[in-house]
C-alpha cells in the first residue's frame, strides 16, 4: 500500500472485496432471498391451504385455543398468528413447560376444520434467511464473528470506493456494453453508486445489528462475563413497559378470546396480526396483541393485558416503551435492515437492490480477474492466483443460486416422512455449491474457462425454468391453478422462478454468442 | 404510489440529460453540449425529486417516505441507465408520455 493516498485506497478497495468476496455474495444473496422468506416457506410447504377470504378474528381464536387446550395443555406461551398481512396461514405457536425442554412447536391450522394441516418439515425460507448471518455447520458465536468481519471488510470497500471512483457524478447512468474491462468496471459502479444509500444501510444495520457479538468488551467492562449478568443487560436494554412481574406462582389465566371484544372495540375487527398468552398458569401471565399494520418504519400498535384480571396494562397508542437515543437508533437501524415494514413493491425495490449489492460484489470479482487477464495475455504468463479466481468465480457466481435452485428441488424430490428432511435440503445446498465450486477446476483440462461459464448458466437456467414444473409434479398446485385461485404467493414464486431461468438462460446465449465471434 | 415513482424517473431522465455524456447521445447531434440547458435539465430533474418526495411524505411520512424514495430512485435509475445504454432513441419518447400521464394525475 503506496503511493498516493487514492491509489492507497484503491488498493484497500479491492483487497478489502475481493478477500471475503465470495462469503460476502453469499451473504447478500441469502439476506436478499430472506425478504421473501414466508413466501418461500410457503411455495416449500404446498399442503398449507390458501386463504382468500379475510376470516374472522374470533372464530380463528377459538379455533386455535381448542386445538392448543389438547395440543399443548401444560404449555408456558400460546400465540395465534392469524392469516393476514404476509403471514398466509393461520399458525399457533407454544413454548412447551420448562419439565417438557421449554422448547417452541407450530402447527399450521385448517381453518375448515381446526384441525392442523399437517406440512412437510422444511427449512422454508427461515432458514435460507437466517444463513446469512448465522452462516452454516459452525457455532452461531463464531457466525456472528465471521459476518461482522465480512460487513466491516464491506464497509470497508463501500468507502473506499466512493473514494476512489473519479468521475461518480460524471458516469452515473453510464454503462458502455461491449467494451471488456470498461464495461465491467462500468456495470460495477452501476452496481455500487446507484443503490448505495441502500448498501450503506444494510451494511451499518447489519453492523449494528451484531454489535453485542462483536464487540462484547462494553458490555464485560459494565456487566461482567456471567451468564445471569449478560441476560441481566439485555433486560435493561430491551425493557418493555407493560410486563407484569415474572412469577412462578399458579393463577387462573383468561383465554384469549375473552379479550377479543376489547381488542375490536380499539382497533375494529380483522386488524389483528398476533396475539399471545405468556407465563401460563402463572400470576405474572399477560396476553399480548400486536397489529397488522407498521406505524412508518416502526412495529405496530402493541396493547398488552393482564393475564389474570383481563385489566389493560400497555397501550402502544397511549404510551410508548422507554427508549434510550442509542436504543432508538439501534431499533431504526434494525427495522431498516430487516424491511418488515415494506408493502409487496418495496420489499421487491429491497429484493432488486439487494441483487444490485450481489451484483456489485459479482462484477467486483470479475473486474479483478479481467484485469490481470488481459495484463497476463500482454506479458504471456498468468499467475495460480489468477486461475484460482477465474474457477472460483464460476462456482461462487453461478454456483450458489444453482445451490439454492438445489435447496428447491431437494424439498420436492427428499421423500416428505423421512427423519431430519429439513438438514437434507439444507445438506443438498452446500453439497451442490460444493459440486460447483470444484467442477471448474476438475474439468479445467477438458472445457475452456468460456465453456464453464456457459454450462453452469445453462444448468442453472434448466434448474430454475423447470422449477414450476416440479412444482405441478410434486404438489397439487401449480402456476395455472394458483393463478386462477388467486394463490398470488405460489404462482410469484414460479414466476420468479421462471424470470430467473430466463436470465440465465439470456446469460448463457449471450456469452455462446459473444464466444464465437 | 406509482404516481410518484413516475415523478422519481421523470426526475431520472431529467438528471440523466444534465450530464454531458448523455444528453449529446439522446438530444443533441453535434458535440456540443450548453450550459444553459445542462443547468435547467439539473434544475428541472431535482425539483421533480423534491415534489416526488413530498409525495411520498404525504402518503408515507417521513421515514416510511425517504426509504420509499430512496428505494424508487434505484431502480428507476437503473432503468435509465440500461434505456442509456440499449434504447437510447426512446428516452425522449418516454419523456413525453411521463410528461402526459404526469400532467392528467396534476389537478
Amino acid at each position: 500500500m503506496n503511493g498516493t493516498f487514492r491509489q492507497s485506497m484503491n488498493w484497500l478497495h479491492t483487497w478489502s472485496g475481493l478477500l471475503l468476496g465470495s462469503l460476502l455474495y453469499f451473504i447478500f444473496i441469502t439476506g436478499t432471498a430472506g425478504y421473501f422468506d414466508k413466501e418461500i416457506t410457503h411455495w416449500m410447504q404446498p399442503e398449507r391451504p390458501i386463504i382468500n377470504e379475510g376470516i374472522d378474528q374470533r372464530s380463528i381464536v377459538k379455533m386455535a385455543e381448542q386445538h392448543l387446550n389438547i395440543t399443548a395443555p401444560n404449555a408456558q406461551s400460546w400465540w395465534v398468528v392469524f392469516p393476514i398481512a404476509r403471514s398466509y396461514s393461520a399458525v399457533t405457536w407454544w413454548q412447551e413447560s420448562d419439565e417438557e425442554g421449554g422448547k417452541w412447536k407450530s402447527n399450521t391450522l385448517d381453518l375448515q376444520t381446526g384441525t392442523p394441516v399437517i406440512t412437510r418439515e422444511t427449512g422454508g425460507g427461515k432458514t435460507l434467511y437466517a444463513m446469512h448471518y448465522v452462516l452454516h455447520y459452525i457455532p452461531k458465536n463464531l457466525a456472528y464473528w465471521i459476518t461482522s468481519l465480512c460487513a466491516m471488510f464491506m464497509f470497508i470497500a463501500l468507502i473506499t470506493g466512493v473514494i476512489v471512483h473519479k468521475k461518480i457524478f460524471k458516469e452515473f447512468f453510464t454503462f458502455r456494453p461491449n467494451k471488456k474491462q470498461r464495461s465491467w468496471l462500468d456495470i460495477h459502479n452501476v452496481f455500487s453508486v446507484l443503490p448505495i444509500p441502500f448498501h450503506l444501510m444494510i451494511t451499518y444495520s447489519g453492523l449494528v445489528f451484531l454489535m453485542f457479538s462483536s464487540m462484547p468488551g462494553v458490555i464485560v467492562g459494565s456487566y461482567g462475563t456471567d451468564k445471569e449478568k449478560y441476560n441481566e443487560f439485555v433486560e435493561s436494554v430491551f425493557q418493555k413497559s407493560g410486563h407484569p412481574e415474572h412469577s412462578h406462582e399458579p393463577a387462573n389465566t383468561l383465554s384469549m378470546l375473552s379479550l377479543m371484544p376489547d381488542i375490536e372495540s380499539r382497533w375494529g375487527e380483522n386488524t389483528l396480526y398476533e396475539i399471545g398468552l405468556e407465563g401460563r398458569g402463572t400470576a405474572g401471565a399477560h396476553v399480548q396483541v400486536k397489529h397488522h399494520e407498521y406505524s412508518g418504519i416502526s412495529q405496530g400498535e402493541e396493547l398488552i393485558y393482564h393475564g389474570s384480571t383481563g385489566e389493560l396494562l400497555f397501550d402502544s397508542m397511549k404510551e410508548s416503551h422507554p427508549q434510550s437515543a442509542s436504543k432508538k437508533l439501534y431499533t431504526v437501524l434494525t427495522d431498516l435492515h430487516e424491511g418488515n415494514f415494506a408493502s409487496v413493491a418495496l420489499r421487491w425495490l429491497y429484493f432488486i437492490s439487494g441483487l444490485m449489492g450481489a451484483g456489485m460484489i459479482a462484477t467486483g470479482m470479475m473486474l479483478w480477474a479481467t484485469k490481470r487477464r488481459e495484463k497476463a495475455q500482454r506479458i504471456g504468463t498468468e499467475s495460480a492466483g489468477l486461475k484460482l479466481v477465474e474457477y472460483s468465480n464460476v462456482g461462487i457466481i453461478v454456483g450458489l443460486p444453482i445451490a439454492i435452485a438445489a435447496y428447491f428441488w431437494a424439498n420436492r424430490i427428499v421423500p416428505i416422512d423421512i427423519e431430519n428432511r429439513e438438514v437434507l435440503e439444507i445438506n443438498s445446498l452446500f453439497i451442490t455449491w460444493f459440486l460447483m465450486l470444484i467442477s471448474p477446476f476438475i474439468l479445467a483440462k477438458k472445457i475452456t474457462i468460456q465453456g464453464l461459464w456457459i454450462k453452469q448458466l445453462l444448468l442453472a437456467s434448466a434448474l430454475y425454468l423447470l422449477m414450476p414444473i416440479l412444482n405441478a409434479l410434486t404438489s397439487d398446485k401449480n402456476l395455472v391453478s394458483a393463478l386462477l385461485q388467486g394463490d398470488w404467493v405460489m404462482a410469484g414464486f414460479d414466476l420468479t422462478m421462471i424470470l430467473f431461468g430466463l436470465m440465465f438462460g439470456y446469460g448463457a446465449q449471450h456469452l455462446m454468442k459473444k464466444w464465437k465471434k | 404510489m406509482y404516481i410518484a415513482a413516475l415523478w422519481v424517473f421523470m426526475s431520472c431522465i431529467l438528471l440523466s440529460l444534465s450530464i454531458k455524456r448523455h444528453y449529446i447521445s439522446t438530444i443533441a447531434q453535434s458535440k456540443i453540449s450548453n450550459k444553459c440547458s445542462t443547468l435547467l435539465f439539473r434544475l428541472c430533474g431535482f425539483s421533480c425529486l423534491t415534489f416526488s418526495f413530498m409525495l411520498f411524505f404525504d402518503l408515507y411520512g417521513l421515514a416510511l417516505g425517504l426509504v420509499s424514495l430512496v428505494a424508487t430512485f434505484t431502480v428507476a435509475s437503473l432503468i435509465q441507465t440500461l434505456l442509456l445504454s440499449y434504447l437510447t432513441d426512446w428516452i425522449n419518447k418516454i419523456l413525453l408520455v411521463l410528461v402526459l400521464i404526469i400532467s392528467v394525475f396534476l389537478p
